[in-house]
């Protein structure tokens, strides 16, 4: 199943679905065999009778996606050692920093929204679901965005529950590949092993092979989770397998925090992603997708992350 | 035969394709499904039509995981073709298809489904759009970025904010004892935040 369906408004509006997939009846069935036979009979030109070829032209070039024109931001000043090289040391650095237990796992960041004006974001995620919190600002910064104004409306911040139903279920951590906290801590920490167990999760949803799909499922368990520093120092040690990583060099972060910038670019079908990571402890401090201009369409800056006994209510 | 000079000469027809032949038989269901939830049932065979066409004209550039490739050329077919303006169905629900699991009042469950209606016709056509590619069409946030051509994290950004304001709309238009029942998770939310690089 999709995964985006276990939300419950989602699952509703599937259940309304007015073409829901079937299968096609016998006579639908013909008319496609029909049709397959006169498609692959027919010069590929002479095949769409009713248009003209320049309008078939113009048609498939509006299906074709622009090539990504990234320009780096000239800040970064560019260092002589290699991406891998950088991504190693933070493995290695990760791989000292104890993390501590407790019944919530915190993450507060700062959003880049393109809908928006940016906004904090703070979420309380824990083992069971039970009191899981997303407290955030992004209705807030919608409708400053809206007014004009660079200033969200403290009063419009909402606090709400991750779930209020009878049967809570577990937080879920990831991108692509997503994990309770209870499979990220069975989750191997012997890198090649990781890489081959996040791959075969991949290819269940057509993403085998795929260097994006394997650098987000690693950037974000490194981003956002309770991983172990020892499963930290795996998730970076596979990320430095991937190739389309760049160093770009020192920078600071939106907080003026110190670190390394890499650019994670793995072609024309994918955005371009810039992470700047401290390799001293082998922290994401922030995160930017660049759009076709190389401007940041969306981000989030890390403040805070960590284990919490108590989380707000509502 | 007259041909346009820039359009690629073929020395002979080619013979039957088995591969796209595979990939006709395994997408052509999900792509007429696909125009049948935005278009008339009458135009919906005729582009499908139409976006196989293309497809094989294409053939050599067709991706492996040809269905969001497909659903990306119908839905251009659909925005231009001239049967289909003024006519478009602006992806509507089908509300009988929330049907009671058992046991459940069928007033309290008609009133779901008017809530769901309403709340939907409150959403504008790019939330409806971002909600359909995944609820209706299946695709994965990925799979969706490709159909509209866009970034996977623009995409996921526009699907979040979509959902925000189907809750809200639901949570505006239900009473507030059901609030409970109808949002008992949103684990999703959290997942997606992630997903548009947002932690």
């Amino acid at each position: 199943m999709n995964s985006q369906l276990r939300d419950p408004s989602l699952q509703r509006l599937a259940d309304a679905n007015p073409a829901p997939p079937a299968r096609l009846t016998p006579e639908e069935n013909a008319r496609a065999e029909a049709l397959l036979y006169r498609i692959t009979s027919a010069p590929p030109a002479s095949a769409v009778p009713q248009r003209s070829s320049a309008n078939l032209r113009a048609r498939l070039a509006a299906v074709v996606v622009a090539v990504l024109a990234v320009v780096v931001g000239s800040t970064l000043a560019t260092a002589p050692a290699s991406a891998e090289g950088v991504l190693l040391k933070a493995a290695s650095a990760a791989a000292n920093q104890p993390v501590e237990d407790g019944r919530y796992w915190y993450v507060h960041t700062t959003v880049i929204d393109p809908a928006t004006v940016p906004f904090h974001r703070e979420i309380w995620k824990s083992r069971d679901g039970v009191g899981d919190v997303l407290r955030d600002g992004f209705w807030a910064a919608e409708r400053a965005k809206n007014n004009g104004s660079d200033t969200p409306d403290p009063s419009m911040i909402t606090t709400q529950k991750l779930q209020t139903g009878d049967e809570p279920t577990p937080a879920t951590f990831g991108d692509g590949v997503t994990v309770t906290w209870e499979e990220l801590e069975n989750l191997p920490t012997d890198a090649a092993e990781l890489k081959s167990l996040l791959e075969e999760q991949m290819s269940r949803t057509g993403n085998e092979n795929d260097d994006d799909a394997l650098w987000s499922a690693t950037t974000a368990l490194l981003t956002e989770s309770p991983a172990s520093s020892e499963l930290r120092r795996a998730l970076w040690e596979v990320a430095a397998t991937i190739p389309g990583v760049e160093l770009l060099g020192q920078t600071t972060d939106s907080l003026e925090r110190e670190g390394t910038a890499v650019k994670a670019d793995f072609g024309d079908r994918y955005p371009v992603v810039v992470i700047i990571l401290d390799p001293n402890d082998g922290t994401v401090l922030e995160r930017r997708t660049l759009g076709p201009d190389g401007q940041v369409i969306a981000g989030s800056t890390l403040i805070e992350q960590g284990p919490r006994d108590n989380a707000p209510t509502e | 035969m007259n041909r346009l000079e820039d359009e690629p000469v073929m020395q002979s027809p080619d013979p039957p394709d088995v591969v796209f032949s595979e990939v006709f038989r395994t997408t052509y269901p999900d792509v007429l499904a696909f125009l049948r939830r935005r278009v008339d049932a009458s135009v919906a065979e005729d582009l499908a039509a139409e976006t196989f066409t293309i497809a094989w004209a294409q053939r050599t550039q067709l991706p492996r995981e040809a269905r969001p490739w497909l659903f990306g050329v119908a839905r251009t077919l659909v925005a231009s073709d001239h049967r289909v303006q003024g006519r478009r169905r602006r992806l509507e629900l089908r509300i009988r298809a929330e049907r009671p699991s058992g046991g459940e009042d069928p007033i309290a469950l008609a009133t779901t489904g008017i809530d769901l209606q309403a709340a939907w016709a409150r959403l504008s056509d790019g939330d409806r759009e971002a909600l359909a590619l995944v609820a209706w069409d299946g695709l994965t946030g990925r799979e969706a970025a490709q159909v509209l051509g866009c970034t996977r994290a623009a995409f996921s950004v526009r699907l979040s904010r979509a959902r925000r304001r189907l809750r809200r709309h639901l949570e505006d238009i239900e009473p507030a004892p059901r609030r409970d029942v109808s949002f008992s998770r949103l684990p999703a939310l959290a997942i997606d935040v992630v997903e548009e690089g947002q932690p």
